[in-house]
């Protein structure tokens, strides 16, 4: 299917308040069918095969440094793959990274529909988690949740691409960081000295006096 | 939403306190949820009554699950409704009492990746920065043993007012519910609940976990007679339970027939006191609790009230082959005006 084209539905949740419409792709109301159909009209040429506009949305700059680097590769391949599930898919993935009119700032924000996707991969990259394996040994992770929901139901299949990704950043854990060493240890001074009121569980505090030696 | 209309189909679901694996079972049993975890539930409309965190490590799981289910859920036209119970209030407010050991690793692997994702984007020119997850939390907690410095910055960092799972996966509970003739409430309602306002009091608790209320929760979520803690309807003996203020409260709601609580272990399973007017479904079923027989409330459309259960002898430790059975004459006390427990085969 048609990853820049397909068809949106409307949900039926209160939270998202999508309007239902089927007319022409630029409206005066932010709905966001519209900014999706306007975002998408935007550079889009139908005789171009999905396989060249992946190629096209790789070259977008605001992901060039997110290719560099020790994980660049596991990064394009996942996005890649992200990329060429269907408008419905992205849309859920936008649902689910963004609230409210973040989402319609977010469409608003760039001009070109890869500029968008660079910033709603992003944004769903931001919020993979990890977390230990289970009784069965199989790891799970929170881009399972995401990916696994989105695959089962559509067909797409983004999960080993994810977690390729997630094991390599595993092995290099400043892949993507900046350097910003100096900026962290001013920040923290600072939080050293911060009040907070947190009650601990009891197995986790500190034994007031010293047991005595037998 | 506070009020919604009668389902065809209702379930309840009680405490989960952190155990993925007794969660999916009590959806199972229900038939909301096939094997591998697809909502299968057709339009049924579920409530969890809250307490999903603590006593357990999967509470992470559990909401990215119950999200999920959520969306599935709402396909095929169906529904779930998640609750705030007390401990969701008392994880907002930084009382770690009841976290485990595996509740704070979790969430110190949550957060690097988190702050990992952040980095990716600060990658991006252009993009707003995102702001610092530990922003004004400190990095040492006198009286707490070093190891658990980072579990417990991350657990603050995650859940404080408008920290990014109370944001994600809390403010989106309610606090009070009405579908139908059931009320529902983590603790109980008292009349001075009521009058005050249900929906009022949805919206302040949500404005607090969203840190538009700063650091004290609402007066309706604090203390023993609040909507979270209140087990005035939930002893064990029936006179010990305030039956009268029960139905002063369900007279004050329009149409309201039975209101329908967790936060208070049954050990003897899902029942009802005060003509079941007040039905207690806290089973203690996580393994931190008391690993109860999962049981849930099912309500039909004619208001005709059953217990789905699990039976302990089909049970086993392959969660797929779950059988459920009816406990009958199976030598348990069975309270005079109980709702009828039925057998689902599965």
């Amino acid at each position: 299917s048609n990853a820049l084209m397909g068809q949106v539905r409307s949900s039926a949740s209160s939270e998202d308040q999508m309007q239902h419409s089927s007319s022409s792709p630029v409206q005066q109301t932010a709905s966001m069918d519209s900014l999706i159909a306007e975002a998408a009209a935007y550079g889009n040429d139908e005789n171009e095969s999905l396989e060249a506009k992946a190629q096209k949305a790789l070259d977008c700059p605001c992901i060039a440094d997110l290719r560099n680097g020790p994980c660049g590769r596991q990064f394009s391949e996942a996005f890649l793959c992200f990329f060429k599930s269907t408008a419905e898919e992205k849309l859920e993935w936008v649902k689910l990274a963004l609230t409210g009119s973040q989402r319609i700032t977010f469409f608003k924000m760039h001009i070109g529909f890869y500029v968008c996707l660079c910033y709603l991969f992003n944004m769903v990259v931001a919020h993979l988690g990890s977390v230990s394996t289970p009784n069965d040994g199989a790891p799970v992770n929170y881009a399972y949740f995401y990916s696994v929901t989105l695959s089962r139901d559509w067909g797409s299949d983004c999960v080993n691409p994810f977690v390729a990704l997630q094991n390599c950043i595993k092995a290099n854990p400043n892949a993507f960081s900046k350097d910003v060493l100096g900026e962290d240890e001013a920040e923290k001074e600072e939080q050293a000295n911060i009040q907070y009121k947190v009650t601990p569980p009891s197995w986790s505090v500190e034994s007031k006096s010293p047991k005595p030696k037998k | 939403m506070t009020i919604y209309p009668s389902a065809d189909r209702l379930v309840a679901i009680g405490d989960l306190h952190g155990d993925l694996q007794k969660s999916k079972q009590a959806f199972k049993i229900a038939n909301l949820i096939d094997d591998s975890g697809k909502w299968i539930g057709g339009t049924t409309t579920v409530v969890q009554i809250g307490d999903v965190l603590d006593r357990g490590g999967d509470e992470l799981r559990i909401l990215y699950y119950l999200e999920k289910l959520k969306r599935e859920a709402e396909k095929n036209g169906g529904r779930i409704i998640t609750m705030n119970g007390n401990h969701e209030i008392m994880n907002v407010g930084g009382d770690f009492r009841y976290v485990t050991r595996s509740g704070l690793d979790e969430f110190k692997i949550w957060a690097d990746w988190f702050r990992i994702g952040n980095s990716m984007k600060s990658l991006c020119p252009g993009l707003e920065k995102p702001s610092d997850l530990f922003e004004g939390i400190p990095l040492e907690f006198p009286g707490i043993k070093k190891e658990f410095y980072d579990g417990i910055r991350a657990r603050i960092a995650a859940f404080r007012p408008n920290g990014p799972i109370s944001r994600r996966f809390l403010s989106k509970n309610v606090t009070a519910l009405v579908v139908g003739d059931s009320v529902f409430a983590h603790g109980g309602l008292m009349p001075e609940h009521v009058g005050y306002g249900l929906e009022k009091i949805n919206e302040e608790v949500g404005d607090y976990i969203n840190g538009l209320r700063g650091n004290s929760s609402p007066f309706c979520v604090r203390g023993r007679d609040s909507v979270v803690w209140l087990r005035r309807y939930s002893n064990e003996m029936e006179k010990d339970c305030d039956c009268s203020t029960l139905e002063h409260v369900l007279a004050t709601i329009p149409g309201a027939k039975r209101m329908i609580m967790g936060h208070t272990i049954q050990e003897s399973g899902i029942n009802g006191v005060c003509s079941n007017r007040a039905i207690r479904i806290d089973v203690g079923l996580s393994k931190g609790c008391i690993d109860g027989v999962p049981q849930v409330l099912e309500i039909s459309e004619n208001s005709r009230l059953q217990i789905l259960t699990a039976s302990p002898f089909l049970q086993n430790k392959d969660e797929s082959s779950i059988g459920v059975n009816v406990k009958e004459g199976l030598g348990l006390l069975i309270p005079k005006h109980m709702p009828q427990q039925v057998e689902v085969t599965v």
